[in-house]
């Protein structure tokens, strides 16, 4: 007991201490980033008594930005793959990084260290993991658009090209698909460091499926937090025929109309936008 | 510019500041002082002195350029820290010496290992060589690990194995690890008797060696015969291989030992039941052991003549027996059966037996290793009583001459209950009383007194004993009437050399028993009988007589009832000195002066050529005398032929005829074939028996012959014949008192 108190002594004696001395603030590394995109890393940090000597930005470890103070305020860069520095833009307190590939992805870390006497140093570091969105919404391939009461029907989701690779997930009736019903498969690996999810689901048609001789199938597919939706309509064969709406797309985290899924050119702006929104949001 | 950070962010515990200046002037700090950078080293190294635990962590070593990107470099830096040295118990104990054990083979080995400190943990390993052999400890949470093996079933192989204790929680340096050696009991692993002769001779010593290999401590070697153990004659040699252990017996083999089972046990006392053995089977040979049996049916002293006899002859031999032999009293007895004598398989059988084949049997039986004799069993055949043949005879009784007649049985048993009988007629038999005579064993006595004329005949003697009675063999007496001889007549000498003389005389009646004659010569100075001769002619040849000595010869007949009156002639000398033939019957003459009987020679001689000239006439006018001399000892004529240096008996055969005795008819074919040893014996009347003779034994005692038949006791007596009925008797073998004393 005794010992322990010494301990927590020392403990509060060594809080003293620091704070005396130089103190990172905040460090600020976003955790998702998406491709082409502009990162901004913050690291703010108060010297107290202390003489700032060096701030450094390591990416796994790689110095590739240090603003020192020593003769004099000097800003240098170092070629790290996957980072381009926007000297620029970029301030004591904030880095910016240009065109973020897929590569920019890493640890980064702030590391701010003070001068003679005490040469504290002092780093928090984060993840940046850098996203490249599917270029379209995932695709319903293979189910019949009319079935029969007791029919098996069955077909597939895949999401093309993004990274890293898409969660997918259907829906009946917008109630997630039975566990048991679905087909899970490996992500196919694309040459460019790009990956295509597919999701197989195959289930038995009961009444309970059907709303006024209609069911609808849902295809989910989610990166980080963004997430994107592809909608198919199937026709009870007892029914006569409806009009069905193949192709029908909605992007439920915007503004909730649907698009074509051919329209992408059209809508990659505007999906990216939400992208970030949402991504900030999270932090 | 390098600074060292431990851990974590926050102050450097070193730093290294050439920011501006050379090398040599650089500026350093560090938070201890046991810490040197050495930057002029390649690589540069961060020392640290007297490592403490505290000092373990990673350590971060950052290198500032001015134009070139930072380097960091994280070393993790881990301290060690060895354990002690660990420590055994075995079931004793705590093991402080190198050796544990002994231990038994085939026990199992239980080792505790005890290891306290270590940084990391060590792990606490049993090895065996170079193998690990338990990987498994627990942490006892007293900051003690323990590693418990049970190592089952220690084997021969691990005498001497090294049981390790290792405890290791780094590489870096040699774990401290603590061994123990184990030392074994060993069981034997074999046991032999080297000793391999194929087989033993009894009585000889003999070194049985025994060897038993692979006991430790040495094995305890014991022998033993069946379940015997012997404890004597035995030598255990040192042995150079401490694996072995001799032992060497110095057996003298037994006859009894044959067959038995000679066992060496090699012992580890130290394991119980580790015995090893090896046993061989004695094979010893020994000359046979005989011994003899009587047939199992038959009752030793119960066999009669007549009855079929067998004895066993039981052998024990080794090797076996390839002969078998029987003996009786001494003589080797064949198979023979028209001898009634049958040997099978281990029997003799005597068919038949009779009393000659009573006596003392053996067997013998040979093998490789000799000959031996059985036991001498004694076989009695009992028999009849029967007459011993030498007891038959004629004997001779005036009338009223009490005459002693021994009937002399062969009987067995040998009590014999004797009765007489008398025949006279041949017709007629006539028991004799009781009273008459005396029997003891095979003996009787009957004393006889003829008194009439009828008394003459035969008296045979009967036998009966437990066996039965001897209907074959009594005794047979011809009693007949005899008296002494009559004395030789007309004896002559003739042939009279320097140192030899034949003489010859005539011989007289024989007094009714068979006669032989006697010639005595007596030096007449020294009055000692020179020389003694008999012979069955009164025709004698005496050589070799010394010299100028004076001699007297004399003539008589002797027969069973006594002896004749001699016939003497005197003054007898050899050499140039004259004969005397003067018949002196008897009288003795005494020696004159030396003129006087050189004077008388001169008489003597003329007279005595005249004599000669006369007597030659004579016998040349009848038949020739042959003369056989028989210059060597004639055993079967004059079987009481004595002499003094060579005497010889003259043996005149036809001399009987010679003389020409009208009583005495010789039986030629008693020499000349036939019955050898029986003569025709003819009676001879009393009254030319001399009155003399008659007066002298009728001093004997007088035997009433009584039949016992008859009513009235009388005798029944035949006048008719003088002559006898001719019975064929033993002339050879005449036994009467009367004879004994007249020879002695």
């Amino acid at each position: 007991m005794f010992q322990e108190k010494v301990v927590f002594f020392w403990v509060l004696l060594a809080n003293w201490v620091l704070v005396i001395g130089i103190k990172l603030e905040s460090v600020f590394i976003p955790q998702y980033a998406v491709k082409d995109a502009t990162v901004t890393l913050r690291c703010d940090f108060d010297v107290e008594s202390d003489k700032l000597m060096s701030l450094k930005w390591y990416k796994d470890d790689h110095e590739f930005f240090r603003y020192s103070m020593h003769h004099g305020i000097r800003m240098q860069t170092f070629s790290v793959e996957g980072v381009i520095v926007d000297t620029a833009q970029s301030t004591l307190n904030s880095v910016i990084l240009k065109n973020v590939t897929l590569k920019t992805s890493g640890t980064y870390k702030c590391e701010v260290s003070a001068d003679v006497p005490s040469f504290r140093t002092l780093s928090k570091q984060g993840d940046i993991i850098v996203i490249a969105p599917p270029k379209s919404n995932p695709r319903i391939v293979g189910f019949h658009s009319v079935v029969s009461l007791g029919d098996t029907l069955r077909g597939n989701c895949t999401c093309d090209r993004s990274r890293p690779a898409a969660s997918l997930m259907f829906y009946i009736n917008d109630e997630k698909a039975d566990f048991g019903d679905l087909i899970e498969y490996l992500p196919i690996s694309e040459q460019d460091g790009l990956e295509t999810s597919v999701l197989g689901l195959r289930f038995q048609v009961e009444p309970k499926h059907f709303r006024s001789g209609n069911l609808e199938l849902k295809c989910t597919a989610t990166i980080g937090n963004g997430y994107w939706v592809t909608n198919m309509m199937v026709s009870q064969a007892s029914f006569n025929a409806q009009p069905s709406f193949p192709g029908h797309n909605r992007l439920l985290a915007g503004s909730g109309s649907g698009h074509k899924a051919g329209d992408v050119g059209t809508w990659g702006t505007s999906l990216l936008a939400t992208v970030i929104i949402t991504l900030l949001g999270y932090f | 510019m390098v600074l060292w950070f431990r851990d974590r962010d926050g102050e450097p515990i070193y730093r290294y500041d050439v920011r501006d200046k050379s090398p040599a002037d650089a500026k350093t700090w560090s938070l201890e002082n046991r810490l040197f950078f050495q930057a002029v080293f390649d690589p540069a190294h961060l020392s640290i002195q007297n490592l403490e635990l505290r000092d373990e962590g990673v350590y971060r070593c950052r290198v500032d350029f001015k134009n070139s990107p930072t380097r960091n470099i994280r070393v993790n830096l881990t301290i060690v820290v060895p354990p002690d040295q660990p420590v055994i118990y075995d079931t004793n104990g705590i093991v402080t010496m190198k050796h544990v054990g002994p231990y038994n083979e085939g026990s199992d080995l239980i080792l505790t290992c005890e290891v306290s400190g270590g940084r990391p943990m060590p792990k606490l390993t049993w090895w065996l060589g170079n193998t690990m052999i338990d990987g498994n400890y627990h942490d006892r949470q007293d900051g003690i690990l323990t590693n418990r093996i049970v190592f089952p079933r220690l084997g021969r192989s691990h005498l001497n194995s090294e049981f390790v204790c290792q405890a290791s929680n780094t590489n870096q340096a040699l774990p401290p690890s603590t061994k123990v050696v184990v030392n074994l009991n060993l069981k034997p692993l074999k046991t032999t008797i080297t000793t391999t002769d194929s087989f033993l001779l009894a009585e000889k010593r003999y070194d049985m060696e025994c060897i038993t290999v692979g006991s430790r401590p040495p094995a305890v070697i014991t022998w033993w015969k069946n379940t015997e153990q012997i404890t004597q004659l035995l030598t255990v040699p040192p042995s150079d291989d401490k694996n072995v252990t001799r032992s060497i017996l110095h057996l003298i083999p037994t006859v009894e030992d044959d067959g038995k089972y000679l066992m060496c046990r090699g012992d580890n006392p130290w394991i119980p039941g580790s015995v090893e053995e090896d046993r061989l089977r004695l094979n010893v040979y020994y000359p046979p052991r005989v011994y003899l049996k009587l047939g199992d049916n038959l009752v030793p002293d119960d066999i009669k003549e007549g009855d079929d006899v067998y004895f066993e002859c039981f052998v024990t031999s080794n090797p076996a027996h390839t002969r078998m032999n029987w003996f009786h009293e001494g003589r080797e007895v064949r198979h023979n059966t028209s001898q009634r004598t049958v040997t099978s398989h281990n029997r003799l059988i005597l068919q038949k037996v009779t009393r000659h084949t009573a006596g003392n049997y053996s067997c013998s039986a040979t093998n490789s290793q000799g000959s031996s004799q059985s036991n001498i069993l004694s076989l009695r055949v009992k028999f009849v009583p029967t007459c011993k043949s030498n007891t038959e005879g004629l004997i001779g009784a005036m009338k009223k001459e009490t005459v002693q007649v021994i009937c002399e049985m062969a009987a067995d048993p040998p009590k014999v209950e004797f009765y007489w009988t008398f025949n006279n007629s041949g017709v007629e038999v006539i028991h004799v009383m009781r009273a008459r005579f005396s029997y003891k064993g095979t003996q009787s006595v009957l004393n006889y007194t003829p008194i009439t004329e009828m008394d003459y005949g035969t008296l045979a003697c009967w036998g009966v004993n437990d066996v039965g009675k001897g209907m074959d063999g009594p005794c047979i007496f011809q009693i007949v009437s005899a008296g002494r001889p009559f004395p030789p007549r007309n004896c002559t000498i003739f042939n009279h050399t320097e140192d030899s003389l034949n003489i010859a005389c005539v011989e007289g009646f024989d007094g009714g028993l068979p006669q032989h004659f006697v010639l005595e010569v007596i030096d007449f100075t020294a009055k000692k009988i020179k020389l003694n001769a008999s012979s069955k002619m009164p025709s004698f040849s005496v050589e070799g007589m010394e010299p100028h000595v004076v001699f007297r010869f004399i003539v008589y007949a002797v027969n069973a009832k006594g002896r004749s009156e001699p016939f003497s002639l005197d003054g007898i000398t050899f050499r140039g000195v004259a004969k005397l033939t003067s018949e002196t019957n008897g009288d003795e003459m005494e020696l004159k002066p030396l003129y006087a009987v050189i004077a008388g020679c001169f008489v003597v001689l003329i007279v005595f050529l005249i004599v000669a000239i006369i007597a030659v006439w004579k016998r040349s006018r009848r038949r020739k005398p042959p003369v056989a001399k028989a210059y060597k000892r004639d055993s079967e004529n004059s079987n009481n032929f004595q002499t003094g240096d060579t005497a010889l008996t003259k043996i005149d055969q036809n001399s009987v005829e010679d003389i020409g005795n009208p009583d005495v008819v010789p039986n030629k074919s008693d020499r000349s074939g036939g019955i050898r040893g029986f003569i025709r014996i003819h009676k001879t009347p009393p009254a030319r028996r001399r009155k003399k003779d008659l007066e002298v034994k009728n001093n004997g005692e007088t035997v009433a012959l009584t039949l016992a038949d008859t009513p009235d006791g009388e005798l029944h007596r035949n006048h008719h014949n003088h002559h006898r009925p001719s019975i064929l008797t033993s002339a050879n073998h005449v036994v009467s008192s009367a004879a004994r004393e007249s020879r002695i």
